[in-house]
């Protein structure tokens, strides 16, 4: 086992993990600065009138690498499939990657979705692939670390000192100046999307949203009553007054869970980014190995989720209401 | 919502992400993989149907072809039989006609034997009438009556006739 990872590849890497260890003891200049949090996700560049931050610039890289992997996926997926012959339906690669993926996820919604899977499905598999790259794609390397190098916004905050284009751990001693701190702090280009509470908070305005419409779909205006039951006043003013508090109660559970949806993904996504750039400002090397695992796992988890979460609204929403069913 | 970095801008932005997303996913990926899936459900499940088809056939030609060879034997049988059965006709038949035939040649032999042996007769007698008409004469020296010696000759014909079968 251990001759077997004493490839030369592998102790040149060991070599150069050393050097950079001996390399930071020499010269701290690679020493990681203390970790700016910044819960907004930053602007980076503007088109015309309209702001782009990194968050919705990563967004669009997600997309850009989702339909990427879509058309590789369906490249050979022949046209006039009724046509061909039995060989050409034979899956190689990513295809069969993506199909195992999307079967899974497929039958799951017609588990839970039933009659409704062909309206459910581009939905929550949407979610799950939009939400499991924006996890992912923070935890490589360059996100939120690569960036410009820019005054902090608040006079009260005080940057580090830049050598060259490199941020040293140097806390800034110059003066704050013209409404910005003192010194440098990096704007990343790249910010996963999901650390962004516009993208998780419009993920779960969508998902609610798309709840109601499904409800309404599914039960005709009758979808509303358990927002306001007035059906109890048949049974005295006492029973109309709790229906009404009950509409209320699921009026509000209702907001409350495009925040719970948006907060969720947010504060696990962040906390797992900041939680590692934490470790890395500790421990620089190595140290952060296993979180970087169980931000894999994380990142996963929490896209699985919002799936089966808005899945199971959206079903329970073309059900009737409890006391529909009485 | 200013230091959340909530934003009415970014926010509709990425609902419009979301929506765009969904939209070039769900051409682009979930319909022609799903179309494929169907499609090889399809096949699967049809060429199984095939399969169950073939072997019910198989069978059922297993079947016809064991009646087939039943029936051929029986008919081989009863051709078999049929011709023994015929041949057995044939031979009684041909023995019978044989029989015919010889009990026939034998009838006209014994009837032309007893033909033969009345003509001969017949001659014997008109012979010994004449003879003995000749004798006769002889040993009367006259002639006889020929009507008289007539009646005679055929009285004792008559006589031996009688006493002779």
């Amino acid at each position: 086992m251990l001759k077997k990872l004493a490839t030369p590849r592998n102790l040149a890497i060991l070599l150069l993990v050393v050097a950079l260890f001996v390399f930071n003891a020499l010269f701290p200049v690679l020493k990681v600065p203390s970790p700016v949090v910044s819960l907004a996700a930053e602007p980076i560049f503007h088109i015309g009138g309209f702001t782009v931050t990194n968050a919705v610039f990563t967004a669009w890289l997600v997309m850009i690498l989702l339909v990427v992997i879509a058309i590789a996926a369906t490249r050979r997926i022949p046209r006039n499939l009724a046509e061909v012959s039995n060989q050409d339906l034979a899956p190689t690669g990513l295809q069969n990657f993506m199909e195992m993926v999307i079967e899974y996820v497929y039958n799951l919604a017609k588990g839970i979705g039933g009659n409704w899977t062909a309206r459910f499905f581009p939905i929550v598999m949407t979610i799950f692939l939009f939400v499991l790259f924006s996890n992912w794609l923070g935890l490589l390397p360059g996100f939120g670390s690569i960036g410009i190098l820019e005054r902090p916004h608040d006079p009260a905050m005080v940057g580090f000192e830049a050598q060259g284009a490199i941020l040293t751990s140097a806390k800034a001693t110059g003066p704050a100046e013209g409404g910005h701190g003192a010194g440098y702090i990096v704007v990343p280009f790249f910010r996963a999307p999901s650390t962004d509470l516009n993208f998780t908070l419009a993920l779960g305005l969508a998902s609610i949203a798309l709840v109601q419409y499904f409800g309404v779909k599914a039960l005709g205006p009758g979808y509303f009553k358990k927002f306001f039951d007035l059906s109890g006043f048949k049974q005295g003013a006492f029973m109309g007054g709790i229906g009404i508090f009950v509409g209320i109660l699921e009026l509000i559970s209702e907001f409350a869970r495009i925040l719970s949806f948006g907060f969720r993904l947010f504060g696990n996504i962040f906390a797992g980014e900041v939680l590692l750039s934490v470790m890395a400002f500790l421990i620089p090397y190595i140290a952060s190995l296993p979180f970087y695992g169980l931000e894999v796992f994380v990142g996963f988890i929490q896209a699985a989720v919002f799936m089966m979460l808005a899945l199971v609204f959206f079903a329970t929403a073309t059900v009737g209401h409890g006391t529909e069913q009485h | 919502m200013e230091k959340l970095g909530i934003n009415l801008g970014f926010f509709i932005s990425q609902l419009v992400n979301f929506t765009l997303l969904t939209a070039l996913l769900t051409f682009l990926l979930y319909k022609p993989i799903l179309r494929m899936l169907n499609e090889r459900k399809d096949r699967v499940a049809r060429s199984l149907a095939d399969v169950d088809a073939a072997r019910e056939a198989a069978a059922r030609a297993q079947q016809d072809y064991d009646k087939k060879i039943v029936e051929a034997q029986r008919a081989a049988q009863e051709i078999i039989a049929k011709a023994s059965q015929a041949s057995e006709e044939v031979a009684v038949e041909i023995r019978a006609e044989a029989q015919r035939e010889a009990e026939s040649i034998r009838r006209k032999a014994r009837e032309e034997a007893a033909q033969e042996r009345a003509h001969l007769l017949a001659e014997v007698q008109s012979q010994i009438a004449s003879l003995s008409m000749m004798a006769t004469e002889r040993v009367l020296g006259q002639a006889v009556d020929a009507n008289t010696q007539r009646r005679l000759v055929e009285q004792f014909l008559a006589e031996i006739g009688d006493g002779k079968p």
